[in-house]
């Protein structure tokens, strides 16, 4: 493969990385994408098969531990109890993703100006709000205008059905008189530039084989490639590398054979994740950054950030028909998002109607939860009896950034390429744990309303499996001591070195961050063709 | 009943009999128990696979048996309460075996077709046909958010 230096060099294909390159298509930069994972059809996409589910569990798990294909790294999360999940391929994890398409709410980049905690964002969302907007034209987003939990915006597309569900709890959340929305969603709720609208097939995680979800290998990346953007896939990077300036010169990567190679290029653009980014800066040690590339700060890999979750179950009287329609997206109460002072902790959370999944998932605990239900005749009844007739509530509440919640390399553990593993060590803070328990009993007064007989689950136990959103790892900031980019995601200490995922998030609002992480990508993109005549002053 | 040939004879009679007690049959008859629907050929799949799975069903296939004997009988002509005895004490006594074989019964049972319809699933693969779900009325809907647009703005100022 050639080794001629390319103007922007992207590390990682998913949602940051393709949203980021597109940014730059008028420019004429020569762009170049290295994707660790495969570049994989909507033909190997299980939803297609009879025994669709079994995939759940093995090779389309969402978590790289239990998939363990040759393009997977391993994550070491024995020291936390919520582990990592994501999708190595083109696409990144949108291929698995439920694309459900909440913006962060503007007091949510003031964190630190209204509830004294946290840091306030270098941004805020007058600033993201134009490149929200393009990226909703980009992906197709479907949803509702009007929402009073936000500033008026308006999605491309109508909202999705609510379903049976999302109609029965939205009846309790007016009972309570309690805030409630129909979901936006990178869903098509209308065919939509070339592409077929959502047949409610329920099974999001296992790959949109229509394509009506907006994974970025079918709505930026077929735009990319036909404009001339280069991507190679399998190819995992192993280390950035620096000239004699302290400046980023490429990367050393290991080609789909597994043999390392080298890439120069004038701008070096990190887009793997809140895991995968800080895995690579730690990796890349030299004398003039012994602890990692541009982490002079110290910052790199700390400040971990999740969105905990737990769910609450009501049972009603009719069939809840769950399984039918987009799994995350049906309706969104934010009743509870904004600090309150009369509450015991600060920030909020969402409760977001969750379709019910599919019956092998329910008989083994849950999406998320690795925990078989009764045997026997307890079995039959819990499968014929109740979940059928079952709607859940899930409880997603924001995460304050500590810089005791890292991203560090493992001694040990490495992936087929001998890189390290990244390790977890993460807790729930408190202020966390008042909210879930807040949450379950709000979510349970809900089902109430609504009508359930009865609720099930919570106690306060925050599910596994659910480490989709990591952000916070290589944040934003003004101040060099204190975060690990600039504004506009210039490394502080290598000013050719960019970061455009999760990582640089400062803070983790409650919401599903991708629609957030696309804007700020497009805005970075932006920034850096407005500042090219000086970019590393 | 003839066993997968991972298993010897007498080692599949007892997992069918197991699986039955697992996942019994439906109430109205129409589902059969994991036994009798042959969901021992998953779990010889899933061993064939994973050579640590199947000592771990090899493991819980002898304890089962001798809790049986201990009972008097081969678990297949125990009565139901002794059966379900000896599932409780595997249960108790050799939990990460047990959840092994709850697993993969479990997935061995809803990854079938004829399966998903009992409880209202298609069939079929889930795409590319789907399911049918009615567009709201616009109408409809806008009347069940008119008390939630009739509130103020509930986001802060910043």
């Amino acid at each position: 493969m050639s080794d001629d230096p390319v103007d922007v060099l992207i590390v990682g294909a998913g949602a940051s990385g393709a949203a980021f390159a597109w940014s730059l298509l008028g420019s004429r930069m020569r762009i170049l994408c290295l994707e660790q994972g495969p570049l994989i059809t909507d033909a190997a996409f299980p939803s297609r098969n009879p025994d669709y589910e079994l995939s759940r569990y093995a090779e389309f798990s969402c978590d790289p531990n239990v998939r363990r294909l040759p393009q997977d790294y391993p994550i070491n999360a024995e020291d936390s109890p919520i582990t990592p999940v994501n999708f190595c391929a083109v696409g990144g994890s949108t291929i698995n993703f439920l694309a459900h398409w909440p913006r962060l709410h503007p007091s949510d980049f003031r964190a630190r100006t209204l509830d004294g905690v946290a840091d306030d964002w270098p941004v805020d969302y007058a600033t993201l709000a134009p490149y929200y907007a393009q990226n909703d034209r980009n992906m197709g987003a479907s949803g509702l205008p009007g929402n009073p939990a936000y500033p008026p915006y308006e999605p491309p597309l109508p909202p999705l059905p609510l379903g049976k569900l999302g109609r029965t709890l939205a009846r309790g959340f007016n009972r309570l008189g309690w805030h409630w929305w129909p979901s936006d969603a990178a869903i098509l709720s209308r065919d939509y530039d070339g592409r077929a609208k959502c047949v409610n097939a329920g099974t999001c995680d296992l790959g949109c084989a229509t394509g009506a979800k907006a994974s970025v290998n079918t709505t930026y990346w077929p735009v990319l490639l036909r404009a001339g953007v280069e991507l190679r896939p399998n190819c995992r990077v192993r280390e950035i590398t620096l000239d004699e300036n302290g400046m980023a010169s490429g990367v050393l990567y290991h080609d789909p054979e597994g043999r390392l190679q080298r890439q120069r290029a004038e701008l070096v653009v990190l887009a793997c994740n809140g895991i995968g980014t800080p895995r690579l800066m730690l990796n890349s040690k030299s004398k003039l950054f012994p602890d990692g590339i541009a982490n002079r700060s110290g910052l790199v890999g700390k400040n971990l950030m999740f969105h905990p979750l737990t769910g609450i179950s009501g049972v009603f009287d009719e069939p809840m028909e769950g399984f039918k329609g987009p799994m995350a997206c049906s309706i969104l109460s934010q009743e509870f998002y904004e600090t309150d002072p009369s509450r015991d902790f600060v920030r909020g959370y969402g409760l977001h109607a969750s379709r019910w999944t599919t019956p092998m998932t329910w008989a083994l605990g849950g999406f998320g939860v690795d925990k078989p239900i009764a045997w026997g005749s307890e079995h039959r009844h819990l499968m014929d009896e109740v979940y059928p007739y079952s709607a859940g509530l899930t409880v997603v509440t924001e995460d304050l950034p500590r810089e005791s919640n890292t991203v560090t390399l493992d001694s040990e553990l490495t992936d087929s390429d001998g890189i390290p593993a990244p390790r977890i060590t993460y807790t729930v803070d408190d202020n966390t744990k008042k909210m879930i328990a807040h949450g379950e009993a709000c979510a349970e007064e809900a089902l109430l309303a609504a009508g359930a007989k009865r609720v099930t689950g919570g106690g306060r136990e925050v599910w596994w499996r659910a480490g989709w959103h990591q952000m916070g790892t290589a944040c934003m900031g003004n101040d060099p001591a204190r975060s690990v980019v600039n504004a506009w995601g210039r490394c502080h200490d290598v000013r050719n070195l960019f970061i455009v995922d999760g990582s640089i998030f400062v803070t983790a609002g409650a919401v599903n961050p991708t629609s957030t992480i696309q804007a700020l990508a497009l805005y970075i993109g932006d920034s850096i063709l407005k500042n090219i005549g000086n970019l590393f002053d | 009943m003839s066993g997968p040939a991972i298993w010897s004879e007498a080692e599949a009679r007892l997992l069918n009999a197991l699986l039955d007690e697992i996942v019994p049959a439906s109430a109205d008859g129409r589902v059969p128990a994991a036994g009798a629907l042959g969901v021992a050929e998953h779990l010889a799949s899933s061993a064939e696979d994973d050579p640590a799975l199947a000592a771990l069903f090899r493991e819980g296939l002898a304890h089962a048996a001798r809790l049986a004997e201990e009972r008097g009988a081969a678990f297949e002509a125990l009565d139901a309460a002794k059966r379900i005895g000896v599932l409780e004490a595997l249960e108790r006594e050799a939990p990460e075996v047990f959840t092994a074989l709850l697993r993969h019964t479990y997935m061995g049972y809803y990854s079938r077709a004829d399966v998903r319809p009992h409880f209202g699933l298609s069939d079929r693969p889930t795409q590319p046909e789907g399911y049918e779900l009615p567009e709201d009325d616009p109408d409809e809907l806008a009347d069940m958010l008119a008390p939630v647009r009739a509130r103020s703005r509930c986001y802060r100022p910043t």
